[in-house]
């Protein structure tokens, strides 16, 4: 019996060492460990990749994990990590959850590594900064500049006997398009931005001079649901007339290589500006990008600019300093951005700026072109971030939008759909 | 005659219509195998189990990942995982049964049905809980609160277990109890060997739920260096972002090689243990 | 002589005392396990489904409020509704095709062993995420699934995992190609039953399909129905394939939402770990319920060999 409790004491005992043994990971032998990560595509990730190791040659000291996955998984990824409480050193954020970051004291205010000089912002306009200020603290710096577009194969457009589209291109316009292009040669069309259908909804309303969410975060920002009927209905009819390819399967998530326009089967697909490199870069054909097109009776344009992504730095970060560094790196070493040729957007920093404009391949310099262009004119003032509910809305956006274009509902319920549960989401 | 020609012919169509089914069945595991020697592209639209030609590349890029680390981790975390918890649990549980089966102590029948209770309790209720206590006491980011739990055994395993040692004649204790045996003289020397049949099935099943374990590395490894091969397919897999479809076939396959050599290896006491305990594989 | 009673008696008891000490020696690790990683989270979960509780705050009691508010909760509908959907296709079809494969493996003929091999493979594979991966890519539009279908002229370019009536059944056939594990569990059961039953019937005149409803049915239900408790318990916690098969979301249109998924979702996503306890105490109910139901309906359709099962 003694010998019984000898076995028990030892399980016990081997349970506690693998225990002690387990606590002690990394870091103790001089060298820091940071985590980064950031949502990607493959062109991106081999690009930050690159830029990872840069970084470690000059200082080896550092040994940096990456972790990236797709956008969605991001997310689920990083609030599992939120409710961990181990979030990365270096986590890549979006405008619509850095208020929700920051309002909860999950990621750190930036103030003090600017103003120390580690992190070096020297001539960067302070329009490019706003986006990252909640209350006056720098909690995200922007990587760069975005706006909507849309982006479409010219050849396919001329192999149809279409013209290419134009800046004052109104929906109807669209539809009228994507109708002789399905006519005279069977390619169809994409509905508008399947991963998340609010961005284009949300262009759509601001054009009526309308936010998507009210100021206080508690409320939709529309009255009028029509304007979102007539955003179901157009898409609803052009999917009854075969034009645009069912939710069915444009709903699917795909990888840009597997997606409709690489394969073929669209001559158009909506993106963030700064997407139309990895876009290129999985499509052979040559592409060109313009404005989303118009409603008919728009007050103002409904393109904006978003900050494309910050970075940010979470409170649990014990190397915050040293994380601090790593992103002056990114934001301004020029053999860096000789790397990453702007593919998180068009960069803050002016002279990283013009160093990668003088040195972008064609597709990046039609994102230049692209942004100063809606930068004249063509964009409205950026609505205040999106409000903390804001995750499980844009679920229930996708889904009724999913239901409405498969006919589940029709564009009028799925419209007051959106308005009632929407509400209901928001107000909680 | 004609009745005997007839019964061949049944025979072989039996032995046709099995086989065809048969190759239905694994058609799906002959598929991501071969699509692991094609190129993307021959992998969209294509149901053909031959590839053009044999390409390794996509063991070679897949092996890499993506940054600096590579399925050379993976591997090494499943094996430490499967491993050591394997250990663990087979040899607490085969300690627990016999306490269960051979010791008439007070409380046990009421024990034991308590461990029967909690094989019908679906993890999702202590899911959350046992996140938020190993939150608390910093085991995120460990393997621990996937290893320890396992030391304490498995109420599953510990219960076939019972069952195997009352199979065993209490005969044989009771000669060792008068050759002046206690009972963990009686475990140690007479039941533990003669429940190597039982061992091996548990021991099987262990490493082949440890291997296939997803919920549990997604909840508590945050970090790339800690993942398992499960998590690791999983984000090379991540539908927005993969395009390298012959990569991840690649790594799937090597990572259903573990599973397979110990199906090959242990055959016969898998299917002894399946047939005997009503096991699920 | 009195002295002599005390005696025995206080050995006797000593005895007794040896023996609890050696059995809580010997349950003792699962018995610290149990109250630490069981019994300390059950209570907790019971408190935590009475709160909101967002993990990074501390929890708030509101009663049976997350009770309430499940009610109206139209996902939870859809997930309790794509559950059962699940279960009660996936846990018959798959005991179905065991027992058929079974009997069809259970007489002599050759190569017997090498067929239960191929058709005992998909369960010892099936788990992994490899498998769940390979079977996205399956059944997409352009996968191998439709290629299959083209060579029969039945390819409609139907994206099986994107359309919201086809997706769960992706997952059902996922479960029911594993059929297996209980495939070899009847296997094993029909193995047993004495051959002079069914002789016995054949000079009767009895038919096949006679012999395997009045014979092999009744004598393989205790095996069946330990079968049937296990599977409906795995059914209705299914996580991981449907995680991966639809990406982590649901998709599309939460057709694929299992409940241990929306559970995830509300715990892990949204932070709900109140709403997320609550609704594992619902599962609970269900599984309980469903366990239940099923013990008192054995006496009618179970039978134990020792009670003289025909």
């Amino acid at each position: 019996m003694k010998k019984a409790l000898l076995l028990s004491v030892l399980l016990i005992a081997v349970v506690f060492t693998s225990w002690a043994t387990g606590a002690q990971d990394g870091g103790g032998d001089g060298t820091t460990e940071l985590r980064i990560a950031w949502w990607g595509n493959p062109t991106r990730d081999e690009r930050t990749l690159a830029v990872i190791d840069m970084y470690q040659e000059v200082n080896p000291d550092v040994i940096i994990e990456p972790e990236t996955v797709g956008w969605g998984g991001y997310w689920d990824r990083i609030n599992t990590q939120v409710a961990a409480g181990s979030l990365p050193d270096v986590m890549q954020h979006d405008y619509a959850y850095l208020l929700q970051f920051a309002s909860r004291k999950q990621v750190a205010d930036m103030t003090p590594f600017v103003d120390s000089g580690i992190i070096n912002l020297d001539g960067v306009d302070e329009t490019y900064l706003s986006g990252g200020r909640v209350d006056g603290k720098l909690y995200g710096i922007s990587l760069g500049t975005n706006a909507v577009a849309m982006v479409y194969d010219p050849g396919m457009l001329k192999a149809a006997g279409v013209a290419e589209p134009t800046l004052d291109w109104t929906m109807d316009d669209f539809a009228a398009a994507a109708r002789q292009v399905f006519a005279s040669t069977g390619v169809q069309t994409v509905p508008f931005f399947t991963t998340d259908p609010k961005v284009g909804f949300e262009n759509w309303i601001r054009q009526t001079g309308y936010p998507m969410f009210d100021p206080s975060g508690k409320s939709i920002g529309f009255k009028n649901i029509s304007e979102l009927e007539a955003f179901f209905a157009l898409q609803v009819q052009l999917i009854a007339e075969g034009v645009m390819i069912p939710a069915e399967e444009s709903f699917v998530t795909l990888s840009p290589q597997e997606g409709f326009l690489a394969q073929g089967g669209s001559w158009v697909d909506f993106i963030w500006s700064n997407q139309f490199v990895s876009t290129q870069d999985a499509v052979d054909r040559p592409l060109k990008m313009t404005l989303v097109p118009a409603i008919a009776n728009g007050d103002r344009p409904g393109t904006y600019l978003k900050p494309s992504m910050f970075f940010s730095i979470p409170e649990v970060s014990e190397e915050k300093e040293e994380a601090a560094k790593f992103v002056d790196f990114f934001l301004n070493d020029p053999d860096a951005n000789m790397v990453l040729l702007g593919e998180r957007g068009v960069p803050i920093t002016p002279e990283v700026r013009e160093i990668v404009k003088a040195n972008v391949p064609g597709a990046m310099q039609q994102i230049f072109d692209f942004i100063s262009l809606v930068g004249n004119g063509y964009a409205s003032p950026i609505d205040p971030p999106d409000p903390a509910a804001s995750g499980e809305f844009l679920k229930m956006f996708r889904d009724v939008t999913m239901e409405t274009l498969m006919g589940i509902v029709t564009p009028a319920e799925g419209a007051a759909k959106v308005e009632s549960q929407g509400n209901s989401i928001l107000s909680r | 005659m004609a009745s005997k020609s007839r019964k061949v012919a049944g025979k072989i169509l039996f032995q046709v219509l099995m086989f065809a089914f048969g190759l239905i069945m694994i058609y799906p595991i002959l598929w991501m195998i071969s699509n692991s020697f094609k190129t993307t592209n021959e992998i969209f639209g294509s149901a053909s189990l031959l590839p053009e030609k044999l390409l390794i590349d996509n063991y070679v890029r897949g092996w890499r990942y993506v940054g600096r680390l590579t399925f050379t981790q993976f591997f090494k975390n499943s094996l430490f995982y499967s491993c050591f918890s394997t250990i663990g649990v087979v040899v607490s549980s085969a300690f627990v049964a016999f306490g269960f089966a051979r010791i008439p102590f007070k409380g046990s029948k009421f024990w034991f049905a308590v461990m029967f209770l909690t094989m019908i309790l679906p993890y999702q209720v202590i899911m959350v809980p046992q996140f938020i206590i190993f939150q608390k006491i910093g085991w995120i980011n460990t393997f621990k609160p996937l290893i320890v739990p396992m030391f304490m055994g498995l109420p599953f395993f510990i219960f076939l277990m019972v069952q195997f040692i009352r199979g065993i004649p209490v005969e044989l204790d009771e000669s060792a109890w008068i050759d002046g045996c206690g009972y963990f003289a009686i475990f140690t020397r007479i039941i533990a060997p003669l429940m190597k049949p039982a061992v091996i099935t548990t021991t099987i099943f262990s490493f082949y739920w440890r291997w296939e374990d997803f919920l549990g590395p997604l909840l508590y490894l945050n970090k790339p260096k800690l993942y398992t091969v499960s998590l690791a397919l999983r984000m090379f897999s991540d539908p927005q972002t993969s395009t390298d479809w012959g990569a991840i076939f690649a790594m799937g396959t090597l990572s259903l090689i573990p599973v397979l050599a110990i199906f090959i290896a242990f055959q016969k006491y898998l299917d002894q243990g399946i047939a005997t305990t009503g096991m699920k594989g | 002589m009195g002295l002599s009673t005390t005696g025995t008696r206080s050995f006797a008891a000593k005895k007794e005392l040896k023996k609890t000490i050696a059995g809580y020696c010997f349950i003792s690790p699962w018995l610290i396990g149990f109250l630490f990683f069981t019994m300390l989270p059950i209570l907790t979960s019971a408190y935590y489904s009475m709160t909101s509780y967002d993990i990074l705050d501390d929890p708030v009691f509101i009663g049976f409020g997350n009770f309430t508010s499940m009610m109206s909760d139209e996902l939870f509908w859809k997930s309790i509704k794509v559950t059962f959907t699940y279960v009660f296709f996936s846990v018959p079809l798959r005991l179905a095709f065991a027992l058929f494969v079974a009997v069809l493996l259970n007489q002599k003929a050759r190569f017997l062993r090498f067929h239960q091999t191929l058709y005992y493979l998909p369960s010892i594979l099936g788990g992994s995420i490899a498998v769940a991966v390979m079977w996205r890519r399956l059944f997409m539009a352009d996968g191998a699934f439709n290629a299959i279908l083209e060579i029969f002229g039945l390819n409609r370019g139907i994206s099986w995992i994107g359309r919201e009536d086809t997706a769960l059944m992706t997952l059902v056939v996922l479960a029911v190609w594993q059929f297996g594990s209980s495939m070899l569990i009847f296997l094993a059961g029909l193995k047993q039953i004495p051959q002079s039953y069914y002789e016995a019937a054949r000079i009767d005149g009895a038919r096949r399909d006679q012999m395997f409803f009045k014979i092999t049915i009744p004598y393989l239900s205790s095996v069946i129905f330990f079968n049937l408790i296990m599977q409906l318990i795995a059914g209705f916690t299914v996580f991981t394939q449907a995680f991966v098969v639809s990406g982590g979301s649901g998709d599309p249109l939460n057709s694929t939402l299992v409940y241990a998924l929306y559970l995830y979702q509300r715990a892990f996503k949204y932070y709900q770990m109140g709403y997320a306890s609550a609704m594992a105490w619902v599962l609970v109910l269900i599984i309980g319920t469903f366990t239940i139901v099923l013990f008192k309906s054995q006496g009618k359709w179970v039978f134990y060999e020792s009670k003289g099962g025909k």
